[in-house]
C-alpha cells in the first residue's frame, strides 16, 4: 500500500503526505474516477493525479484523467483560459494607450527623444534569447534529457533577471531626468504598461525558479513535463507582450 | 507516433529565434527611416505582428494545438480591437 493509501485510510481528509521517493504530495481535490469505477482520483498540486481503490490502496499515478471530453488536456486548456484573461488585460491597457495617444497627438513626445531605444533593443533581444533557451529546455526533457532542461531553465532565469535589472536601470535614469509616472500622460502610460509587464516578468522568473528546483526531483521526465510546458506558455506570453510594447511604446 | 516522428514534428526553434532576431533589427531600421510616418507605422505594426505570430505559433505551440485554443485566443483579441475602435470613433467624430 502506498503512503497515500495509508494516510487516506486513517485520515480521509489528508491533504499532504510524503511520497516514498521523498516528494511532498499535496492534494487539492479528489473525485470518483470516471475511467475506473470503484476508484477515487486524488488530484495533486502541479497537475499530478493518484488513483486509489475502495480500500485506499494506491493503484497508479496517471496523466490520462487530464484529458477532457473534447480531447484536450484540461491543464493546458486552463492555462490558455488564464492567458486569455491576460490577453484581455494587456489589450485593455494597449487600447487605452492608443486612444490616449490619438487624443493628445499635439503634446505627445517622440519616444526616441525621451527613452533609451538602444538599451531597450538589447533588452528585447535578451527576452527573445530567454524564450529560445526555454523551448530548448522543454525540447530536451521531451527527449528525456533532464540536464538539458536544467540548463535551459537556468539560462532563462538568468536572462529574465538581466531583463529586470536593465529595466530598473532604465527607470532610474528616466526618473533622474524628470520623466516620471506623473510628469505627463505619456509618462503615466509608459510606467503603467512597462510596470505591469515587469511585474509579469518577475512572476515568471519566480515560477521558473520553482520549476528549476523541482527539476532536481523525479517530477519531470520524458513522459511528464506538463509543469515545464505551463511555465513556458506563461513566459512566452510575457515575451509576446513585450514584442508589442517595444513597438508601440518605443518605436512608433 | 514513433519517437523519430515526434522529434521531426518539433518546430525549428533555432529558425524561429533567428527570424525574431532579424525582424527586431528590421524594426529598428524601419523606425529610423525618413519615409512618411504612416508608412513607417504600418511597417512596424506588421513586423511586430509577425514576431508575435512566430512566438505564439511555434514557441507556444499554437500551430500544433486543436482549434479550441485558437478560439480562446481569437475572441479576447477581437473584443479588445472592437473596444479600441469604438472609443477611437468618438475622437474621429469629434
Amino acid at each position: 500500500m502506498s503512503a497515500f493509501g495509508y494516510a487516506y485510510r486513517l485520515f480521509p481528509l489528508t491533504i499532504a503526505v510524503l511520497h516514498p521517493k521523498g516528494v511532498l504530495l499535496v492534494s487539492v481535490n479528489r473525485s470518483a474516477s470516471v475511467e475506473a469505477p470503484g476508484t477515487v482520483d486524488v488530484h495533486l498540486l502541479f497537475g499530478r493525479t493518484f488513483r486509489l481503490d475502495d480500500r485506499g490502496q494506491g493503484l497508479m499515478e496517471t496523466e490520462s484523467t487530464h484529458i477532457g471530453s473534447i480531447g484536450v488536456d484540461t491543464r493546458k486548456l486552463g492555462m490558455w483560459v488564464f492567458l486569455a484573461s491576460e490577453i484581455m488585460f494587456f489589450s485593455g491597457l494597449i487600447g487605452s494607450y492608443i486612444v490616449l495617444r490619438f487624443a493628445n497627438l499635439e503634446v505627445w513626445p517622440v519616444p526616441s527623444t525621451v527613452l533609451n531605444i538602444p538599451l531597450t533593443a538589447v533588452n528585447t533581444f535578451i527576452l527573445i534569447c530567454s524564450s529560445a533557451a526555454l523551448v530548448l529546455g522543454l525540447s530536451s526533457i521531451q527527449r528525456g534529457y533532464k540536464e538539458g532542461l536544467q540548463v535551459g531553465l537556468l539560462l532563462t532565469i538568468l536572462l529574465g533577471t538581466l531583463f529586470l535589472s536593465i529595466q530598473v536601470k532604465e527607470y532610474r535614469e528616466l526618473i533622474h531626468d524628470g520623466f516620471t509616472i506623473s510628469s505627463s500622460i505619456f509618462g503615466s502610460c509608459f510606467f503603467t504598461l512597462t510596470g505591469f509587464h515587469g511585474a509579469h516578468v518577475f512572476a515568471g522568473v519566480v515560477w521558473l525558479i520553482v520549476v528549476f528546483a523541482l527539476s532536481f526531483g523525479p517530477r519531470f521526465s520524458r513522459d511528464q513535463y506538463c509543469g515545464v510546458e505551463m511555465a513556458g506558455l506563461y513566459w512566452h506570453f510575457v515575451d509576446l507582450v513585450w514584442i508589442i510594447l517595444f513597438t508601440i511604446l518605443y518605436l512608433i | 507516433m514513433s519517437d523519430v516522428e515526434a522529434v521531426r514534428k518539433r518546430p525549428n526553434y533555432a529558425g524561429v529565434f533567428w527570424s525574431l532576431f532579424i525582424l527586431t533589427i528590421l524594426e529598428i531600421i524601419a523606425a529610423n527611416t525618413p519615409f512618411a510616418k504612416v508608412l513607417v507605422v504600418v511597417t512596424l505594426v506588421i513586423l511586430a505582428l509577425m514576431k508575435a505570430g512566430l512566438v505564439a505559433l511555434y514557441y507556444m505551440h499554437l500551430k500544433f494545438e486543436k482549434y479550441v485554443f485558437y478560439v480562446i485566443v481569437f475572441f479576447p483579441l477581437l473584443l479588445a480591437v472592437i473596444l479600441t475602435v469604438l472609443v477611437l470613433a468618438d475622437k474621429a467624430i469629434a
